[in-house]
């Protein structure tokens, strides 16, 4: 049984340890559902100004179940106002305010 | 040739497209062979960043080869780095083996290492299709749906003629399928010129091949096979064969091996030039190999330390390190051992700065009961069993670096930094 409350407490350890707020960085969240894995991952995208972006794992949530990603994701941008951006959610909105989660395919997995 | 008397099977040697930045393209959703993604090591040793594995578009576009440098890697925003994840890749790797054995019996599958597999589908293949590369492409085709990744297939009828073709054609094609059959040998392994690509030959052995003047694989083919004999041993048969695309390994033969040991080894993070920094590894590498072969209840009568000298040193020395190997009583105790290898350690060494150390341990007997010696006190004997006993007890329930030596915090240990490495680089555990 996933516990939203967990995932987040986890998910806000390792964006602490990753997000060290350097200059000149940009710091973004890419989130994926892998279909395959059954599971949502979180990576911390940080891209330096002129340099090679890094993409660090964050946390693997075993669940495709939006109501649970909601209400992690929601209290993720609640505290940390990062960028976002959605992989493999196309066409799926969230259940609360039925919003399309991804506006456009950013990539075609 | 003829083939009659021969094994006429039918072998998949099956291999992951780019392993490991295949799996991390698949759980970023990522297509594997569209993303621009660079696996990089960034441990203490790599100095700055080591390449452990690059997405064919990486490749393709910026030529970026595995185990280049971090400097090698050009600074630009579609290139995506990203840490190694051992357990990740392993966890894939099983899952994979898994659907394989769908297809074959488990003691038909040979995995040949972490991102290759060897089938022997002779009595499976008519179940799934109505010839061997169709079954194939089965295979590529659920593994893509399932896992995402992309799979290459070489088929033969026997396994060295599926690795050749999995090696030499399959990684070149369209479908991502090659196909060796004893009647292809001479149009399929005889036009390579370059020894080198062949599977199994290297470059000193393609060295010594030049020197017989053998520059091809249809003159090896057509070599005398008494000369080969004569210059390589028998593995200048085992060449011979190669050439005429023979095998008569079966997979289900189960092999002992020769002289079983136990091993670790390690590239230092830097060059260490101190005695005591030194010693502190040898002895933290003793007592896991020790702690090892406990675990498996054995004795070891054999010791092995290698010892691999600094980069600069090697070159303009006249040696690179040195490997000794010391017969002892049969033991596993972890204080008797640490003590062996340092005085092997102290015996060679001349100061040179040290790069690369590894410790083996083999001769094993089986730990059926303790050999108590004269020459030392009994209950000290006893004593040291039963603290190698707690030590071992309280690292496997709780972790190896539960309980560590002081000495593991000194300048220039390594045990509690590579303590939750898996094959040397990052597990990738602390991400879950």
């Amino acid at each position: 049984m996933i516990k939203p409350e967990q995932e987040v407490k986890i998910l806000q350890q390792h964006i602490d340890q990753t997000f060290q707020r350097r200059p000149n960085t940009i710091y973004r969240l890419w989130i994926v559902r892998d279909r395959f894995d059954q599971s949502v991952n979180f990576f911390m995208l940080i891209q330096p100004k002129f340099r090679r972006p890094h993409s660090i794992p964050l946390h693997m949530v075993l669940t495709l179940d939006l109501d649970i990603i909601e209400t992690i994701i929601a209290q993720i941008r609640h505290q940390y106002h990062l960028t976002m951006i959605f992989v493999g959610f196309e066409g799926l909105r969230w259940p609360t305010s039925q919003q399309l989660i991804q506006s456009h395919t950013v990539v075609k997995p | 040739m003829n083939y009659a008397k021969e094994p006429h099977g039918v072998f998949f040697f099956i291999d992951n497209k780019s392993f490991y930045a295949s799996c991390e393209s698949v759980v970023r959703g990522l297509n594997p062979l569209k993303s621009i993604i660079v696996v990089m090591s960034e441990q203490a040793n790599t100095n700055g960043g080591l390449v452990l594995a690059t997405s064919p578009m990486a490749k393709k576009l910026y030529h970026i080869t595995n185990v280049s440098r971090q400097r090698d890697v050009p600074h630009r925003a579609d290139i995506l780095v990203v840490p190694p994840r051992m357990n990740l890749y392993i966890k894939m790797s099983l899952k994979i083996n898994q659907i394989y054995q769908e297809y074959a019996a488990a003691e038909d599958i040979l995995p040949y290492s972490i991102d290759e597999s060897l089938l022997d589908m002779t009595k499976s293949w008519r179940l799934f299709g109505d010839s061997p590369e169709a079954v194939a492409k089965i295979i590529q085709h659920r593994i893509r749906q399932e896992m995402g990744l992309y799979t290459t297939v070489g088929i033969g009828e026997n396994p060295v003629q599926a690795k050749l073709a999995l090696d030499l054609y399959a990684k070149h094609d369209d479908q991502l399928v090659g196909e060796i059959k004893y009647e292809t040998v001479p149009e399929t392994i005889w036009p390579i010129t370059n020894l080198t690509d062949v599977w199994s030959i290297g470059q000193r052995t393609a060295k010594r091949l030049k020197r017989l003047h053998i520059n091809t694989m249809a003159e090896l083919a057509h070599s005398n096979p008494y000369q080969l004999k004569a210059e390589f041993g028998i593995v200048g048969y085992q060449l011979f064969a190669l050439a005429w695309g023979i095998d008569r390994t079966s997979l289900a033969e189960k092999r002992s091996v020769k002289e079983p040991g136990f091993s670790n080894s390690q590239v230092l993070p830097r060059d260490y030039s101190k005695y005591a920094e030194i010693r502190v590894v040898i002895k933290e590498i003793g007592e896991q190999v020790a702690a090892r072969i406990r675990a498996h209840q054995w004795l070891t009568t054999k010791i092995s330390l290698g010892i691999g000298f600094s980069y600069a040193v090697a070159q303009q020395g006249e040696r690179s390190g040195f490997h000794c190997t010391k017969t002892i009583e049969a033991t596993n105790n972890s204080h008797e051992l640490v003590c062996e290898l340092l005085s092997l350690f102290d015996d060679y060494w001349n100061e040179e700065p040290v790069r690369n150390i590894a410790v083996s341990f083999s001769g094993l007997m089986h730990d059926s009961g303790e050999q108590l010696s004269l020459f030392q006190p009994v209950k000290q004997q006893l004593k040291q069993t039963a603290v190698d006993q707690v030590v071992d007890c309280i690292q496997t329930e709780f972790g190896i670096t539960s309980l560590v030596r002081a000495s593991s915090l000194l300048p220039g240990a390594t045990m509690i930094n590579r303590a939750s490495l898996v094959g040397g680089h990052n597990g990738g555990n602390a991400y879950d």
